[in-house]
């Protein structure tokens, strides 16, 4: 992803169900609790594999089982990876995807340092451990360094990608890559070494985590894109909007598409091949009432986003989706409050079209923050739509223009407090912008008396 | 509140996986 790229939060149960519902509240966190459990249990499997099957060898020192156990966890969150980043809507319904990711990307550096503590415990207990970094080493031992290595490039090339200007495409085929290879040699490092995993029985079951592994991996690069290429869609429009950004307007093309919730997004793939890898996610900016016509407002905001208005009418695209946990069809309320920054707007005119298009009459607010009054963009469709809904649109502009009566500098809490009603508690509030600008306004709903629950929060930026 | 519930968690599961593989070294050389 480069720079800033659009929406990002994803559910999975909404889609699950041929019907959306609006406004079922779901046991979000007794469901995210089960998840967060489950997956506790599934990356201390290895320990548990130790005495879960066959004889259990005698333990060598402690420090060295200390760091064969490190080992072991870190090589089993390094195979839920590839559960973490499979978009299975049923993983990722209780937290939204783009948290998903975000824990993805924290998991990784913290078992990062169990990579890194793995061999260097083993060298402070045992220096002659030294000897297997030698190319004459076993095998086993060499292929437990190449892991390593994969590993260090792989955490390297994530944290410096924009400093050393990695093309994201590029990128996330070469983190592909070397997440195999990574994961790979670790699996035959362990069998190799043949210690706790040298019983048939235990060989099994880690032979059956690592085959699940390489199962999920191709589901992701074979089997996904090949479902999507069998329903594509076809570009009808590539329309300019206000603020360096371009609507781009698709439609199925031979299938019945895709049906979402207003807010939700889709990996889009324009241009290429599913299997290319070359996919990117934006927020679905049209009705959720005309699924015929998807529309994706995107923003100038790297090399893929610069591309859009080059894109043709009759092009071929590819969605993967729709995701998303930032909608309001997932959290009734009588009014709600929208707060964007920028091109966050995106997801938020999905929903507002999507209530003006159901007649809605419930109120609604909408905060948006922009530069200047020239960059907002869908500034005159949003004018509109105050007609057609009961909407308080209050503009914020850092730039405002001579004679601007309206708002201007940030969103604050003073603001928010002016504008909004003394029923505030009562809406749900979605914010879609900046992470700083949502983090801020975050505690200043929470200093209004805006309960927690009904704040939602959508990201944008994964790498 | 997300981004900390998330680091939150990611942080508690590694700190659970250093404590059990803490004890997974005593109990292998109690």
């Amino acid at each position: 992803m480069e720079g800033i790229r659009w929406p990002f939060a994803m559910t999975g149960n909404d889609m699950l169900s041929a019907t959306p519902e609006p406004g079922r509240r779901r046991p979000h966190i007794l469901l995210g609790s089960l998840w967060i459990g489950a997956y506790l249990l599934l990356v201390v499997s290895p320990l548990l594999f130790v005495w879960l099957a066959g004889d259990t060898p005698p333990g060598t020192t402690r420090g060295w089982d200390f760091s064969i156990a490190l080992g072991f966890c870190a090589l089993s969150v390094m195979g839920s990876m590839f559960l973490l980043t499979a978009r299975f809507r049923w993983t990722a319904s209780a937290f939204g995807i783009d948290i998903v990711y975000y824990f993805h990307r924290w998991i990784a550096l913290i078992v990062f340092g169990f990579v890194l503590a793995h061999p260097l415990i083993l060298i402070g207990v045992e220096p002659l451990v030294l000897e297997y970094l030698k190319p004459d080493a076993p095998w086993h031992m060499l292929a437990g360094v190449a892991a390593w290595l994969a590993l260090v490039l792989l955490v390297v090339l994530s944290i410096g990608r924009k400093l050393i200007r990695l093309h994201y495409d590029a990128w996330r085929r070469v983190h592909a890559g070397l997440a195999v290879l990574a994961v790979g040699l670790a699996v035959a490092h362990v069998l190799g070494v043949n210690y706790y995993a040298g019983d048939p029985g235990k060989r099994e079951l880690w032979m059956i985590m690592a085959v699940s592994w390489l199962v999920l991996w191709l589901h992701v690069r074979i089997v996904r894109p090949a479902l999507m290429q069998r329903r594509p869609y076809r570009v009808t429009a590539v329309t300019a909007e206000r603020g360096d950004a371009w609507t781009l307007t698709v439609q199925p093309d031979g299938h019945d598409g895709l049906r979402f919730l207003p807010g939700q997004f889709a990996w889009l793939t324009l241009g290429s091949s599913p299997f290319a890898m070359r996919e990117h996610p934006f927020s679905i900016s049209s009705s959720a009432e005309r699924p015929g016509q998807l529309g994706f407002t995107i923003k100038r905001l790297g090399d893929f986003t610069a591309t859009i208005p080059d894109a043709v009418p009759g092009q071929r695209v590819f969605l993967d989706g729709p995701f998303g946990a930032f909608s309001i069809d997932r959290h009734a309320a009588p009014g709600y409050v929208f707060i964007t920054g920028g091109i966050g707007i995106a997801p938020v005119l999905g929903m507002l079209r999507t209530l003006a298009d159901r007649g809605d009459r419930r109120p609604l607010w909408l905060f948006y923050a922009y530069r200047t009054l020239e960059r907002l963009t869908a500034y005159e469709e949003l004018e509109s739509l105050k007609k057609a809904l009961k909407l308080h649109v209050v503009y914020v502009l850092v730039e405002p223009p001579p004679q601007w009566a309206g708002e201007s500098g940030c969103v604050t809490q003073e603001m928010l407090d002016r504008h909004l009603p003394a029923t505030r508690a009562e809406y749900d509030y979605f914010l879609c912008g900046p992470t700083a600008m949502t983090t801020l306004v975050e505690k200043y709903l929470s200093s209004l008396g805006v309960p927690m629950t009904r704040v939602h929060t959508e990201l944008f930026e994964m790498v | 509140m997300r981004l900390w519930l998330a680091r939150i968690c990611a942080v508690t599961i590694g700190v659970v996986l250093v404590v059990l593989s803490v004890l997974f070294a005593l109990i292998q050389n109690p």
